[in-house]
């Protein structure tokens, strides 16, 4: 399997099935670091857009410096921060809402109505700890879960130390055990 | 940094601990992008590899070296044209710094009869008895200019009698008026606006000067542009005198051999006097 900075290089090379390649294994990942931040699908998809078409379009001047995650997430966060630089990121999303809730649950659980609603609970729940992190906490949790970054790629894009970054990870995994501990 | 395994290793303790957490989270967070986004998204790469690899990056590169292009080619061109000016100064810019010389470069610039030591500022000013052509291009506040850098031999004046515009030089000398320049206000042959020095200069100009003005003005009706002297022989003679009379033979006898190389069959005047060398 490619990996994704060869991926990449082809793409940039003029190989649009390369690109259809790498845009499927991050869109989930890079839509929903968007999503957790900004709390509303509508802006998510602005951003998330407006990203990708960056990426399409800085194609010829892409060198392999770094993972492609790295760059890829990099390129996210700039474009969140001038979201919320711009006054756009205060929306809020109700958590109650039951079409913002994404939990599908496994057939197993699902086919008992008392453990899907279970479930469904605790699935509410946890993405409400998540969105209620501080933002450089849940920064540094969503590019670890939903990027799969390192301590170092996330430094990289956050610009922040490696040791704050991991200081701000445990920190989150800390909150987020300690909010679901009633759950688990 | 020796503390970073270490702290490393509590970190991977904390995500062992916590992978069941965020297993659901992972669970839990199953959002995608909307279908039509893929498709947008899809669509804008493929407009862009159509556009070809190379637009982009050739699109950015090619302007440094265009820009630097033309500006080495405006800079030769300034260059060459400068160097062409500069050329033909010494003609009209460089003159010896004798009285004669020095005479000789006023009447560049205003009349072959005025002063040898006019004031040089004196024919900047616009004079009543300069032709309308060259009084229009000094409206224009060209005429410094012309004078610095137009090497063409100098022109001849026009009699006060004839400032009225004036296409043509009259075509004989007979026409002129005989009338001798000395006994016109001296000043006034030179600059518009006389004072006290520059009719001392042109009382100190004596018989000479007057003579000299006299044979001019037989030959020369109206000042022909320098530039038009080759298409007016009266006016080409008047300049060759002027030169040969300033003691500028060698230039005088050249101007003349030139008249002749365009005129071979002209006529010359009775009392004109081919220099020599």
């Amino acid at each position: 399997m490619p990996s994704d900075e060869e991926l990449m290089l082809r793409f940039s090379a003029g190989d649009a099935a390369a690109f259809d390649a790498l845009y499927a294994r991050h869109r989930g990942g890079v839509f929903r670091y968007l999503l957790r931040h900004c709390r509303n699908a509508a802006a998510a998809e602005e951003l998330f857009q407006d990203i990708w078409l960056n990426l399409v379009q800085a194609r010829a001047r892409y060198r392999v410096e770094a993972k492609f995650t790295t760059y890829l997430y990099t390129l996210a966060h700039n474009r969140l921060i001038d979201h919320f630089r711009r006054g756009k990121g205060l929306e809020l999303v109700s958590l109650d809402r039951e079409e913002d809730d994404p939990v599908e649950l496994a057939a197993s659980a699902a086919a008992q109505p008392e453990r899907a609603a279970q479930a469904r609970e605790q699935a509410r729940r946890l993405l409400e700890l998540v969105e209620a992190l501080p933002l450089a906490q849940r920064e540094a949790f969503l590019l670890h879960e939903e990027g799969g970054l390192g301590l170092e790629q996330i430094a990289a894009v956050t610009g922040a130390d490696r040791e704050a970054v991991k200081s701000r990870l445990r920190y989150a995994l800390a909150k987020l055990r300690e909010g679901m501990k009633d759950y688990l | 940094m020796s503390a970073e395994p270490s702290d490393d290793s509590d970190l991977e303790q904390l995500l062992v601990s916590t992978a069941e957490l965020r297993g659901q989270y992972r669970a839990a967070a199953r959002e995608v992008p909307p279908a039509r986004l893929d498709a947008a998204i899809g669509a804008a790469a493929r407009r862009e590899v159509r556009a070809g690899p190379g637009v982009a990056r050739w699109g950015a590169s090619w302007r440094v070296p265009a820009s630097i292009a033309a500006l080495v080619v405006i800079s030769a061109t300034v260059a060459v044209m400068v160097g062409k000016r500069e050329a033909q100064l010494p003609v009209s810019g460089t003159q010896p710094a004798a009285p004669g010389a020095g005479a000789a470069r006023d009447h560049a610039g205003t009349t072959p009869s005025a002063a040898p030591d006019t004031p040089k500022e004196k024919k900047v000013a616009p004079s009543p008895l300069t032709p309308a052509p060259r009084r229009a291009a000094e409206a224009a506040g060209s005429r410094e200019t012309r004078i610095e850098s137009v090497p063409e031999p100098p022109v001849v004046p026009k009699a006060k009698d004839s400032a009225a515009p004036q296409g043509m030089p009259l075509p004989s000398p007979a026409a002129a008026p005989a009338q001798p320049r000395a006994a016109q206000s001296p000043p006034a042959v030179s600059t518009p606006a006389p004072s006290s020095a520059q009719e001392g200069a042109a009382k100190s100009n004596s018989a000479e000067a007057a003579s000299r003005q006299a044979l001019t003005q037989k030959r020369s009706q109206a000042h022909p542009a320098a530039d038009d002297l080759g298409n007016d022989p009266q006016g080409w003679l008047a300049h060759i005198e002027q030169l040969r009379l300033s003691g500028r033979n060698e230039e005088a006898a050249a101007a003349f051999r030139a008249f002749r190389s365009r005129y071979p069959d002209y006529q010359l005047p009775a009392d004109f006097i081919a220099p020599t060398p």
